[in-house]
């Protein structure tokens, strides 16, 4: 797959902010969530749901991304990605660069944004104005929308369990 | 489709999935191009960036313009594929008769 | 149309092919390899040829070509392997692995080696036989042949075999849209009914069909196979590919001849790259082909032609019955749709279970309705365990890679070793087998790595050079048992007890106490190894604490056995299967869990009788005869009730306790309700659920919300490092328990008086052991004193007063005991001490009797008698201990007596029963508040200081009850204590006192009752 092509993601808003991952990865959209809290799970898992049958562990993105309380908002949407062997079956997917985990896993989000292309050549690597509140590791990107921009998340950061969140 | 004449040379950049819901536009295309430039080109090449899919009818419509390439004695050859593209090519033998180039990476 | 799904069949089928190959390489080394063996790896390599040329994957096609060719060969009896072979043929099915992983990049990998190496075993002879890759080699001389097969890649070695045996040839078209899409089918599949019927020459697809760009979308694109078979006639042909006849195109047996016949080489098509293969043809696709002839036969022109009539005769019952074999005996499903059926049944079974619960409580009041549901529950059970059973998978599929692993190990490690394998049939669950994996190699690698020693080091010990791994599998009983033995080094119980408190991995007492059989988990501990470095061979990291760890995730258990110089055996236990199980669901603080039943011994409700105690600072509740730890699970998952909810600490009182059993263990788990008791379907956790530790598994209730299955042995762990924490011990909350339950147990002192006899006293009633000489002794009158500590000390010769031996003689050293707090000092004279023990007491008071002995007992089996201090001393000096006379009124009075000690119990009730009417003795206050509430007593006597409830809130109780508030109360205390005078006014005893002062203790109740009302202080 050439790397020149355009790809879509899937946006959605934490906060005021407006994060992006490639649609391929995204399996589907909850939006009531029934969220079961789980004890002595790190801060950052806000819960599991029950989604047909099986368990999705819910990762409360706005925690991981060490975002502070207050500026959360919104319903909460869950976006469900898909395992790393769905992706594996869908050669399509497996040449991108991101990977997701064998774990059925679910970001919690505050509203789902549209789906927009995003042309390889329009990422922008580093950030220049960098931004204090996210740690850059979980950043791959930027894009300059015309009205505001676009944050492409590092998933395999984000999904990550070696790294402590502080 | 953008298409462009260098030298005698018709580059024709496809630009999307060639399917069986978009072919009969594009033979229609084709079509258009090859007669337009009948005379002053001597080759066509055609250009698959961003072409990720090519289902069975998108190849009978390739293979039709590289047959009436054959016929008008026109050089023909495909640029810019992908992987994928390019081993499907591979499937149905036609790599080598295409004369298929991918460029980049 | 081609797609990625076929290559992932491809992909799939290759690998199965390599997996069913690898084996018989290896097998092909031993003396005994056979030919249905050989068979196996050429028909698979073959296999992998023809596919992967189909999809043009040339170089695995490449590769596997020649290793085809050194098969052929070895098949033909030509080539006899060996052990060179072999490994060249492993280090080739290697590449081809590599090559299969990602096919689409198969060129990227280097094979010049591998084809190198395999050439070298290849005579030179038979012209063309070099698979040198050399593109723009000129092809060989053209000879002329009809056009349909011009455009084919013709290979001289199908052909002729094909022309030996007396198969036809075919080149058959198939439109793309007509024949393949139309029908729902794909080319793949096309090319997979040839190879199981016939053999697989070259397809190509032709699009000379389309002249251009006028009939481009309006041509049916034609793909053309070329291949040979069994099949004696085209009719066959168009029946089976269900394709009209006139795609059917038979070549001529003498056209081929004509051309094999000039051209030993391989016709290259026109029109294609030019690539020189070499083909060597497999003859075994059925009963057709052992129809009269055997598979290698030398070439024999007038052998042709016979055969070719036999082969012609022979060919049209045996192909239907190829086409019906093929058909029915397995079928491909995708393992994501056996993990949702298997999900589905799961789901099935909890709303089965729902039904059934529902329909108990309505099912009368609809007709037909319970035998509705009585079907539907037993085709559910039946339907859950058939989709159970596709998920079974034979452990052969793991145990298969080991022989190579321990043969490769073997050879880098220069030691020789032979691996058994049994019961490769033996089925677990898939998941439980693909989970297996790793832990089994970990295991098998390390008996290679350290268990088994070098051939030299072998015959040193008297051993055979080669050692010898056993990897069995087998059903013992619901459950799998798989073991590792070798005959290797075994393992050293003090060795690795040194490593362990070494590495800081055990303290030196823990290491200490474990006994040698336990001394072998050792290994099984976090932080330990035992190579001096991870060596690469074995340690990726993955250490035997993983193994554990796996296994029992799993739901299984490891065990170890080994003996130095022998040979190590190691155990795991798997369940069969995974998915559901039995489980009491119950709530904490308004959240529910799952708790699986097979580890749950029963359940107890907290509050009446049942009331947990503490001691030494955890909590425990009694059960019948043992003490049982206790653990709430909302403070191990820090919960608080939600709102409304019941639970947290007042789960203490009127929860629930979950008896459960870990391994040899015990321990109570608090909850605060009890819902249900279900089969539940058990899901797997996410790698962020799984570090919490606390959790085996997530489960889906009825009502769709999603519940945590809790591990039993996470809570245990978790509960101990709270109880590390408030620095009770380090001990697991269970040796606490098992301490515990020895204060039961009292601490008696035993001594000899120069005797056979053995006798006890309570220790805690001995102020003061001294070593004494004979010759210390005054004898004053017809006493013997000592002088201690500025005071005479009157001794007391036990068998003077006691109905015992008198000793021959009286030795010099000798030892006295002197007995707390007596109002005349008296010090008891024995001449050996022999020991001291705690133990609990089982007094026998019938069978021994007689002044100064309490009774008897067994003790380490030997008789153990029990000195009655207080009768010895009386009479020894009946002046000072003969009770003073009593009121006759005493007689009529009850006495409720309390010590946990049952020395004490039996001298005070002695004692009091002399006094009073009845004395009846309890061991606790819960006893003592039990007995109360059943029968009438005057007084209470109680010692202070008792296991749970101590005297003092005892008496507090008696106090605040309306019933028994005026009832006398007496304390005893066996200790100084100044907080005990306080405790004893605030709790309003009538008395409290020093034991042993039976005198006093006799004024004390005297004046009590002459009161007749409680006194408020003390005497």
């Amino acid at each position: 797959m050439t790397p020149s092509s355009q790809q879509q993601y899937m946006t959605f808003y934490l906060g005021g902010d407006l994060f992006g991952i490639n649609i391929l990865l995204v399996r589907e959209i909850i939006q009531n969530l029934d969220l079961t809290t789980v004890a002595k799970v790190p801060p950052y898992i806000a819960g599991v749901l029950n989604l047909r049958g099986q368990v999705v562990t819910v990762v409360d993105l706005a925690r991981r991304l060490s975002f502070d309380e207050n500026e959360r908002g919104g319903l909460g949407n869950c976006i469900v990605l898909k395992t790393s062997s769905e992706l594996e079956n869908n050669p399509t997917s497996v040449s991108l660069n991101e990977r997701t985990i064998a774990d059925k896993v679910g970001l919690l989000v505050d509203r789902i944004g549209d789906v927009l292309p995003v042309d390889a050549k329009s990422i922008i690597q580093t950030p220049n104005q960098s931004d204090n509140r996210l740690d850059k590791r979980y950043v791959r990107g930027v894009v300059r929308l015309s009205d505001q921009l676009l944050i492409l998340l590092n998933l395999s950061e984000v999904l990550n369990t070696e790294t402590r969140v502080e | 489709m953008k298409n462009e004449v260098v030298e005698k040379k018709l580059r024709i950049k496809v630009g999307e999935n060639i399917l069986s819901t978009s072919i009969e536009r594009m033979n229609a295309e084709f079509k258009k191009l090859v007669a337009e430039n009948e005379g002053s080109v001597s080759q066509i090449e055609l250009d698959l960036e961003g072409v990720e899919t090519i289902d069975s009818q998108g190849l009978n419509l390739l293979i039709g313009l590289y047959q009436e390439c054959k016929r008008k004695q026109w050089g023909f050859r495909v640029v810019e594929c992908s992987e994928t593209v390019k081993w499907l090519f591979t499937i149905f033998k036609l790599n080598d008769v295409f004369g298929v180039e991918r460029v980049g990476n | 149309m081609v797609d990625n799904e076929l290559i992932g069949i491809f992909i799939q089928e290759s690998k199965e092919h390599l997996e069913a190959i690898e084996p018989e390489i290896l097998a092909m080394e031993s003396a005994s390899h056979d030919s249905e063996g050989v068979n196996t790896i050429f028909r698979g390599v073959h296999s992998i040829k023809g596919s992967s040329g189909f999809f043009g994957f040339e170089q695995i096609s490449k590769l596997s070509h020649v290793m085809e060719n050194l098969m052929a060969l070895v098949r033909d009896g030509q080539l006899s392997p060996n052990s060179e072979m072999v490994s060249v043929l492993l280090a080739s099915t290697d590449k081809l692995k590599l090559m299969i992983d990602d096919p689409q990049h198969c060129a990227e990998v280097a094979i010049e080696d591998e084809v190198k190496q395999l050439n070298t075993f290849l005579p030179a002879a038979k012209g063309g036989t070099k698979p040198a890759q050399d593109k723009g080699e000129p092809a060989p001389k053209q000879v002329k042949l009809p056009d349909s097969l011009k455009r084919f890649r013709l290979d001289p070695y199908i052909l002729k075999n094909a022309m030996q045996h007396g198969h036809l040839v075919f080149v058959i078209r198939l439109f793309m849209n007509k024949d393949v899409k139309e029908k729902g089918r794909t080319p793949y599949d096309y090319f997979k009914e040839i190879e199981s019927l016939g053999e697989f020459v070259d397809a190509y697809f032709d699009f000379s069909s389309i002249s251009g760009l006028d009939d481009a979308l309006s041509t049916d694109l034609v793909c053309s196979f070329l291949f040979t078979t069994v099949m004696g006639s085209p009719d066959m042909i168009t029946s089976v590919f269900d394709i009209p006849a006139a795609q059917v195109e038979e070549i001529e047996a003498g056209v081929i001849k004509e051309w094999l016949g000039t051209n030993p080489g391989v016709q290259t098509p026109e029109g294609r790259e030019a690539e020189v293969f070499l083909e060597v043809v497999e003859d075994d696709s059925g009963p057709a082909s052992d129809a009269g002839h055997e598979p290698d036969k030398a070439e024999d022109e007038d052998h042709l032609a016979s055969t070719d009539h036999l082969a012609v005769k022979a060919s049209s019952a045996p192909a239907a019955r190829m086409k019906v074999k093929r058909a029915d005996e397995t079928i491909r499903v995708n393992v994501s749709l056996l993990d949702s059926l298997m999900n589905l049944a799961g789901e099935m079974v909890l709303s089965r279970n729902q039904l059934i619960r529902i329909a108990e409580n309505h099912g009368q009041e609809i007709a037909g309705l319970q035998s509705i549901i009585q079907n539907i529950n037993l085709v559910t059970s039946d339907m859950h365990e058939k989709v159970m059973q596709t998920r079974l998978q034979a452990l052969g599929i793991i145990f298969g890679k080991f022989t190579r692993i321990i043969r490769d190990l073997a050879m880098k490690l220069g030691k020789e070793i032979i691996l058994d394998i049994e019961g490769e049939d033996v089925e677990l669950d898939k998941s439980i087998v693909e989970a297996l994996s790793d832990p089994l190699t970990h295991l098998i690698r390390n008996c290679a790595d350290h268990g088994i020693e070098t051939p030299e080091e072998r015959e040193r010990m008297g051993k055979p050079r080669e050692g010898r791994v056993r990897l069995t599998a087998k059903h013992v009983g619901g459950q799998v048992l798989i073991e590792i033995i070798d005959d290797g080094r075994g393992m050293n119980p003090e060795k690795l007890r040194q490593k362990a408190i070494e590495k800081g991995v055990l303290k030196p007492e823990e290491a200490a106490k474990m006994s040698d059989r336990q001394a072998l988990t050792i290994i099984f501990l976090p932080g330990f190894s035992t190579a001096e470095k991870v060596s690469d061979v074995s340690g990726r990291g993955v250490g035997m604490d993983v193994v554990r760890t796996n296994i029992e995730g799993l739901g299984g258990f490891v065990d170890i056995d080994s003996e130095v110089g022998v040979g190590t055996r190691i155990s795991l236990r798997l369940p069969l299967t995974l998915a559901i199980i039995p489980a009491m669901i119950v709530g904490s603080c308004g959240r529910r869990f799952a708790v699986p039943q097979v580890n749950l011994e029963e359940v107890v409700r907290l509050g009446g009788k049942n009331k947990p105690e503490i001691i030494r600072g955890s909590r425990v509740l009694r059960l019948r005869d043992s003490l049982l730890t206790l653990i709430n699970l909302a403070d191990v998952l820090e919960l608080t009730p939600q709102e409304g909810e019941r639970g947290g600490a007042s789960d203490w009182e009127d929860g629930y306790v979950l008896v459960l059993n870990l391994d040899n263990n015990q321990y109570g788990l608090i909850v605060s309700e009890l819902l249900d008791s279900e089969e539940i379907a058990v899901k797997p956790l996410s790698v962020y659920l799984k570090q919490v530790g606390c959790y085996s598994g997530v489960t889906i209730m009825g009502d769709g919300k999603v519940a945590m299955i809790v591990d039993i042995q996470g809570i245990a762990t978790m509960a101990r490092l709270k109880f590390a924490e408030n620095e009770i011990n380090e001990q697991s909350a269970l040796d606490l328990a098992n301490q515990l339950r020895s204060s039961d147990s009292e601490s008696l002192l035993l001594f000899r008086n120069e005797g056979l006899e053995l006798f006890a006293i309570n220790l805690s009633t001995v102020a003061r052991i001294e070593r004494i000489k004979a010759s210390d002794i005054e004898h004053i009158g017809k006493g013997e004193y000592l002088k201690l500590g500025g005071r005479s000390l009157r001794l007391v010769r036990m068998h003077d007063h006691m109905p015992i031996a008198k000793p021959e003689q009286t030795p010099e050293d000798l030892y006295v005991l002197v007995p707390k707090l007596l109002t005349k000092p008296i010090g008891i004279v024995a001449t050996q001490i022999v020991d001291t023990v705690q133990t609990v007491v089982d007094l026998d008071r019938e069978t021994i009797s007689g002044v100064g002995i309490l009774g008897s007992t067994f003790i380490n089996d030997a008789l153990v008698l029990l000195v009655d201090i207080y009768s010895l001393f009386e009479s020894v000096d009946p002046e000072v201990f003969r009770p003073v006379a009593y009121p006759e009124h005493f007689k009529n009075l009850r006495v409720l007596l309390v010590d946990n000690n049952v020395f004490f119990r039996t001298v005070e009730g002695d004692f009091l029963r002399r006094l009073f009417g009845e004395v009846v003795g309890v061991r606790n206050a819960a006893q003592a508040w039990e007995k109360l509430s059943e029968e009438n007593f005057h007084v209470v006597i109680s010692d202070v200081e008792l296991p749970g409830t101590s005297g003092f809130d005892l008496c507090a109780k008696v106090r605040h009850s309306e019933r028994y508030k005026h009832l006398p109360f007496i304390g005893l205390s066996a200790r100084q204590d100044p907080n005990h005078e306080v405790l004893a006014k605030e709790t309003l005893m009538d008395a409290y006192q020093m034991k042993f002062d039976k005198v006093k203790l006799l004024r004390l109740i005297e004046s009590i009752f002459d009161r007749k009302t409680p006194r408020l202080t003390q005497s």
